[in-house]
């Protein structure tokens, strides 16, 4: 793990990632921005109005290792939990397949070949070819088994249920999750993902808005950290809970199984210096630590600078990973379950 | 030297064609390029005051 002589660069790598991922993304937003646009018939300011309990408290359930470790996902459907869900497009399936219905599915990565699987993949094999991606995801052991047999379920149980949830879907969506939604008939209310100051002059944001007028969302970087600011911006919860927000690993996860090491092999030119790209967190609730990767440590940053202005109250339940800080509170997802239900 | 040697020495049944040696080129660097995208996180951030922009500001 990091030294202090490795934090500078630490650091470097981290400055580096916004301008990686704008030259990396701004192509396939546009692009896919255009082709959807015959499929936008509704924004996310045409939600309806919620009411009662929806309106009171709501569950964000991201997808990282603690989802699965923390059997998170079967306490909030045993809990009888009547709040809003709101998953990520990575999460949706673990929820279908506990029985929990989400509210709304949060979906927006550009990636035009792996996002699609969150949905079930008719293009399976061509989709996963030599991509070890689905490897390196601890949610779900039935996405490392690369089975035909476990997408044609999810296929089917997406379908099935489909109708029940609503999609907050991206602009930036690649066709085939656009097309895998319609054909599960979830509704889907649209958005664009807030790249640049749109203030400014030859701003792309304002550009895309000008194509199609939705509004935009400042994303985070990630599709978690969009679901929490739909919840607390968009369908203004008062109060909201995160599950499944790891933005990192536990400490038994061999560093070749993160989400970004190839990659990071790749930008450093060797492995030579790959053990400064982790950095090591305690985390207040349990005294445990975990650490974290470039990637996940510019998510943390971003969203710990957004709930630092966020209305609303946001609780971290994920019950471990390196989420914490001043405008958070971590406590047990038991805890927040129960004052839940008593109001 | 052993260019040299070699140069004329012999005629290519299939004429090389640049345009593939350029193409493997592109597919190498639109390959550098994926793998550089996954460090940069799903999607653009950028740090500001609002959330949201609904083209009224």
């Amino acid at each position: 793990m990091i030294n202090s002589s490795q934090t500078l660069f630490f650091d470097r790598i981290v400055d580096q990632i916004s301008e990686i991922g704008l030259d990396f993304h701004v192509n396939n937003i546009f692009q896919h921005a255009e082709k959807n646009s015959a499929d936008v018939k509704r924004s996310i300011k045409q939600l309806p109005a919620l009411k009662g309990n929806k309106a009171r408290t709501g569950i964000v359930i991201s997808a990282g290792p603690s989802l699965r470790k923390k059997n998170s996902i079967q306490r909030i459907f045993d809990s009888d939990y009547q709040g809003s869900i709101i998953a990520i497009d990575a999460a949706y399936i673990a929820c279908l397949k506990a029985g929990l219905i989400p509210d709304y599915v949060v979906t927006m990565d550009p990636n035009p070949t792996r996002m699609v699987r969150w949905f079930g993949d008719h293009d399976f094999e061509k989709n996963t070819g030599n991509d070890d991606y689905y490897t390196r995801q601890d949610l779900d052991v039935d996405f490392r088994r690369n089975s035909q047999e476990q997408n044609r379920r999810h296929i089917e149980l997406v379908n099935q249920h489909g109708p029940l949830s609503k999609a907050i879907i991206a602009t930036s969506a690649p066709r085939n999750v656009v097309t895998r939604i319609k054909e599960a008939r979830l509704d889907m209310y649209w958005w664009n993902p807030l790249m640049d100051d749109p203030t400014r002059q030859g701003s792309l944001t304002r550009r895309l808005y000008e194509m199609n007028g939705l509004p935009c969302i400042n994303t985070g970087g990630n599709v978690g950290t969009t679901a929490w600011i739909f919840a607390n911006s968009v369908l203004k919860l008062p109060r909201v809970a995160i599950v499944g927000m790891d933005l990192g690993y536990y400490m038994d996860t061999p560093i070749e199984m993160t989400q970004t090491y190839y990659e990071l092999i790749h930008h450093l030119g060797g492995r030579e210096n790959i053990k400064g790209c982790f950095k090591e967190y305690e985390f207040p609730l349990d005294q445990q630590k975990y650490y974290t990767d470039p990637t996940y440590f510019w998510y943390r940053k971003n969203l710990l600078e957004m709930l630092e202005r966020a209305p609303g109250k946001t609780v971290n339940c994920t019950e471990g990973g390196t989420l914490f800080g001043p405008h958070i509170e971590c406590v047990r997802l038991d805890r927040f379950l129960e004052e839940s239900a008593h109001g | 030297m052993e260019d040299n040697l070699l140069k004329g020495n012999f005629e290519v049944k299939k004429p090389i064609k640049l345009g593939d040696q350029e193409k493997e080129k592109s597919v190498g660097e639109e390959l550098k390029k994926r793998a550089l995208g996954t460090l940069g996180g799903s999607m653009v951030y950028m740090e500001r005051k609002h959330f949201t922009w609904d083209g009224d500001e």
